[in-house]
């Protein structure tokens, strides 16, 4: 089985960097040339793959290889929730992380990737403490909020992060006597909770998804806690995205510098127009997918 | 002996450098620097972590960070370099994409020479006799992330440890390099090399 710290490793390097959704070599450049520290290979960013409809899978293989031919940073790639099949044959491929993403259709109603099997390191979504630890328990080296990928709406990216994190301070105040009761409702495995209360922190890095479209909304999810942030539609459906790519990866460096925001904010364009998440239909909610 | 430690936080696994410091130098100043105006006035040691190094390059380069750590190199301040760090404060980069070398020690490097992450490993690494003065160490793991290689050592360049023969920690006056992660392994010497280097300047 490979060590885990050279899974949460990779993770630990992609600190206080931007991942970025790309669908073809050429956006995967523009994104390198930005100071991604990472791509996501995509057959569609979320906002379209909401807009098409149908069974959304695994991108294209040539795809995905092409992406990683044109760039030197690491390649992520997205498989659906349960198939590991999928997940085998991008590891097959040589990417550098998969996210087993409840923006693919899912492919199991009941179990998520046993990702211990796996060389290649795993992220995948959480909407609380409960949802990370138990894909940390099943071998995820990274967790990052689901929010509600594809809207350009932060709300609910920063719902799930203060979940997390005040479910994790909650864990740091209990006696030791109180936490299997805290991990019966957390629905997560004891000895992580337990970890978890000692430790005032997640056993992996904890990074921004699902919303994220402005250098402002970047720089809300780190102060909120973030270690790094997500960037799907966001910059691809947008009026400038080499513009915005720079400066969202400029507000995520200097996410608690507001003058430095102010200046990085100016000269941008339009954002995606985007969809407020309010007036949605309970069955375009994507982030309820995973279990 | 207070040490100032400026830690390079553009991006990159700055976080794990600071228990190892506080470990390493307990009565250490620590200073995050993403900007020329996070500097502070005196600097004893600068470290540039792992990461990725383009990023890392690329926004350095924008802010003018690099010109000033370019300035406290010529001065003497002491860096230590791990992983994309190393790769940065190499003299020449045989495959540089968007980084761009530094020059800070006479190393060519070779980005992500082992392969992709599936080929990432930890390993045994052996120090070298250059090593005895700072560390009684004479073996340790290593962990390689999508590491760099050393190719080519200038002959001012001291090897002080290696992994399957070839080079993998480096010091040229100031300048520590390594191609690994010390900062991930729970009781690595090169902490113990840098103190050692550090107090007998």
């Amino acid at each position: 089985m490979t060590d885990l710290r050279l899974k949460i490793g990779l993770a630990d390097m992609l600190r206080g960097g931007v991942i970025m959704d790309v669908t073809d070599a050429e956006q995967a450049e523009i994104a390198e040339q930005a100071g991604a520290v990472a791509v996501m290979a995509l057959e569609r960013v979320p906002a379209d793959i909401r807009a098409a409809g149908g069974v959304a899978r695994m991108a294209n293989v040539q795809k995905i290889k092409d992406i990683m031919a044109a760039v030197d940073i690491p390649v992520m790639a997205k498989c659906r929730i349960g198939h590991f099949a999928e997940a085998q044959i991008l590891q097959a491929l040589g990417v550098d992380f998969i996210d087993e993403s409840e923006v693919l259709t899912p492919a199991d109603d009941q179990n998520h990737v046993y990702k211990f099997d796996f060389k290649v390191p795993f992220v995948c979504g959480a909407r609380n403490l409960g949802e990370a630890l138990r894909r940390i328990a099943e071998g995820a080296a990274l967790i990052r909020t689901k929010g509600e990928a594809g809207t350009g709406d932060i709300i609910h990216a920063v719902r799930h992060m203060r979940s997390v994190q005040q479910e994790i301070r909650k864990l740091a105040t209990l006696r030791s006597d109180e936490l299997m009761a805290e991990a019966k409702q957390l629905q997560a495995p004891y000895a992580l909770v337990k970890m978890v209360a000692e430790e005032k922190k997640l056993p992996v890095p904890n990074f921004a998804a699902g919303g994220v479209a402005s250098p402002a909304d970047a720089a809300l999810m780190m102060q909120l806690g973030a270690e790094s942030v997500f960037v799907g539609s966001g910059v691809f459906k947008s009026q400038d995205p080499e513009a915005r790519a720079k400066a969202i990866v400029l507000a995520v460096t200097h996410y608690n510098d507001p003058e430095k925001l102010a200046e990085i904010s100016s000269q941008l364009g339009e954002e995606m127009r985007g969809i407020d998440t309010s007036k949605m239909d309970k069955q375009d909610i994507i982030q309820n997918r995973g279990w | 002996m207070v040490i100032n430690t400026g830690l390079i936080a553009i991006q990159g696994n700055f976080n794990s450098h600071r228990q190892k410091i506080s470990e390493a130098f307990p009565r250490s100043n620590l200073f995050l620097i993403r900007d020329i105006y996070d500097l502070p006035e005196k600097l004893d040691l600068v470290i540039i972590p792992g990461g990725e190094s383009s990023t890392i390059h690329l926004l350095a380069e924008l802010s003018g960070l690099r010109k000033s750590l370019e300035k406290l190199w010529e001065q003497g301040v002491f860096f230590l370099a791990t992983c994309a760090g190393a790769i940065l404060l190499s003299k020449k980069i045989i495959n540089p994409g968007l980084a761009e070398p530094w020059n800070f020690i006479e190393i060519t490097t070779q980005r992500n020479a082992y392969g992709r992450q599936v080929d990432s490993s930890i390993q045994t690494i052996n120090y070298t006799e250059s090593a005895e003065k700072y560390t009684s160490h004479r073996h340790s793991e290593g962990v390689f992330i999508r590491a760099p290689k050393i190719i080519e050592v200038g002959a001012e360049v001291e090897i002080l440890a290696r992994c399957n023969k070839e080079p993998v920690l480096v010091k040229q006056k100031n300048v520590l390099g390594a191609t690994f992660h010390p900062e991930l392994s729970s009781d690595s010497p090169v902490y113990d090399i840098l103190k050692n280097i550090i107090c007998s300047a």
